[in-house]
């Protein structure tokens, strides 16, 4: 008896338990939308690269539908269909755009460019598609650089292919350059070479020359002033430094000698004294012989 | 010769005892001063300049021993009067230094005469004759400078005749400057070329050593 009731509370359990759970599955599928009904669409497409199913359509930045088919068909064209639920199904009107957008990072999506306030479209109607990816965008940015870059290679290619042309003026250009060099090789004068002229060229040259004839009068000039005033102020100059010499020689020896002169300082004094007196007793003498002499005894300095 | 010497030594031995010179007397630098200035005015006029030089020195001594400059003053005028009298221009400066030390009217009158700057009232102040001579007083001047002085002093106005006696008497004292100086003087006054040649001729030999 016991056992039997906990039979059934067990029975009554699980069964409340599965009704529960189907009744939580219920609503959660339901929630999800399991149960709505889904309105298909189709489109056409050149590959099915660019789709997978289960990818989502998007409008304004919200999913409300998704890739459910991709069909191959016989003309090798792909069929993909779509389906969105009850709520949604008011965003396919007619004249909507499915636009498959192929982001560079991160998975494609379908944007649906809805024509609202068109009728409904209906079911399993095929819409029209425009594939864009941002590559493609990005490439489609570069095309016009890339086409310019082509156009400057070709104009590139153009202008050496011109350069390389025999006719062409660069060549001229460097073909009379070569044949300046070579003039100018070959010729000495620069002048006749640049001014094609050798009249011009021979009268500087002429004008040149004359100047050199009148540098070398002026030489000439100099020279003789050279030889005549120069040379032999020089060569006064180098005898008077000899006299000079000869002089210092002569002095220095003077020099010693006063030295040795001074040395008999002394010596002299009484010498010079010496000399004095005898002088003064010379004197006396002359005085002594005049006297005798002379006739008169004169005591006045007689005058003239 | 050896019995003349003996005699001629005595002879010297009692001249040289009696000459008075050798005795000392108080004012023998008067005696001195003269005797010099005596010798200065033969070796100038000969031109031996170097025993002038050293005569005129001694007679400037012996004369600066005294305070009494007159002496001086006369060896200072001579000297002047001697440089006038062949031709050299002196202005006696040596004597106008001292001048105003000595009172003196005839030395002042004598300066005056020899400079050509002389008075009227100063004439009779000088040597009687200086005083108003002539050409024809030249020569009978007593002594051979007062000619030569007072020639020279007139010596433009001087006749050729004169000159030639100048130089005669000069040439037999031996005054080989007043010769010279009356030589150039006679060649002035020559109009022949060939007497002012030999003239020339004659000064240059004489000038030469």
């Amino acid at each position: 008896m016991q056992y039997d009731k906990m039979k059934l509370a067990v029975g009554i359990f699980v069964i409340t338990f599965f009704i529960g759970v189907s009744t939580f599955l219920y609503f959660l599928l339901d929630e999800k939308g399991t149960f709505d009904k889904r309105y298909s669409y189709k489109f056409k497409a050149y590959s099915a690269e660019s789709f997978s199913v289960g990818m989502p359509l998007k409008l304004s930045g919200f999913t409300i539908g998704m890739i459910d088919e991709i069909k191959l068909q016989d003309d090798t064209s792909v069929i993909v269909t779509f389906s969105v639920d009850q709520d949604n199904r008011k965003w396919i009107a007619k004249n909507s755009v499915l636009n498959v957008k192929k982001p560079l990072i991160g998975s494609s999506y379908l944007i649906i460019y809805s024509a609202i306030g068109n009728e409904l479209l209906e079911e399993n109607s095929m819409l029209e598609v425009i594939v864009s990816d941002d590559i493609n965008d990005m490439i489609a940015k570069l095309e016009p650089v890339v086409n310019k870059i082509i156009n400057i290679i070709d104009s590139i290619d153009k202008i050496t292919t011109y350069i390389a042309r025999e006719d062409s003026e660069i060549r001229h250009t460097l073909e009379n350059i070569e044949k300046f060099s070579d003039n100018l090789a070959k010729n000495d004068a620069l002048l006749t070479t640049v001014t094609g002229d050798e009249r011009a060229t021979q009268s500087l040259v002429n004008s040149l020359e004359s100047t050199a004839k009148i540098m070398q009068d002026i030489q000439n000039m100099t020279s003789g002033l050279k030889s005549k005033i120069i040379d032999p102020t020089s060569s006064t100059i180098k005898e008077i430094e000899i006299i000079m010499k000869d002089i210092k020689q002569k002095l220095d020896a003077l020099d010693s000698t006063v030295k040795t002169v001074g040395g008999f300082d002394k010596d002299l004094e009484i010498l010079k004294e010496q000399i004095t007196a005898g002088l003064s007793k010379s004197n006396e003498m002359m005085d002594k012989i005049d006297a005798m002499l002379q006739d008169e005894k004169a005591t006045e300095v007689i005058l003239p | 010769m050896i019995k003349f010497l003996p005699m001629l030594i005595t002879f010297f031995i009692f001249t040289a005892c009696s000459l008075p010179d050798f005795k000392t007397h108080p004012n023998a630098w008067q005696h001195k001063s003269a005797s010099a200035f005596n010798s200065y005015t033969k070796n100038f006029l000969r031109a031996n300049d170097a025993i002038a030089k050293s005569d005129l020195k001694r007679a400037i001594a012996h004369a600066k021993h005294s305070a009494d400059l007159t002496s001086l003053a006369r060896i200072y005028l001579g000297e002047c009067a001697l440089h006038v009298s062949v031709g050299i221009k002196d202005t006696c400066q040596k004597y106008n230094e001292i001048s105003n030390l000595i009172n003196s009217k005839e030395l002042e009158a004598y300066k005056n005469f020899i400079t050509k700057s002389i008075n009227k009232s100063q004439i009779n102040l000088l040597p009687k004759h200086y005083q108003n001579y002539t050409q024809k007083d030249i020569l009978s001047m007593p002594k051979i400078t007062s000619k030569l002085l007072s020639a020279t002093l007139i010596k433009d106005k001087l006749h050729v005749y004169i000159v030639k006696q100048l130089i005669k008497d000069s040439s037999y004292y031996g005054y080989k400057k007043a010769v010279i100086f009356w030589l150039k003087e006679l060649k002035t006054k020559t109009l022949d070329i060939k007497q002012k040649k030999r003239i020339d001729k004659k000064i240059s030999i004489l000038n030469s050593k």
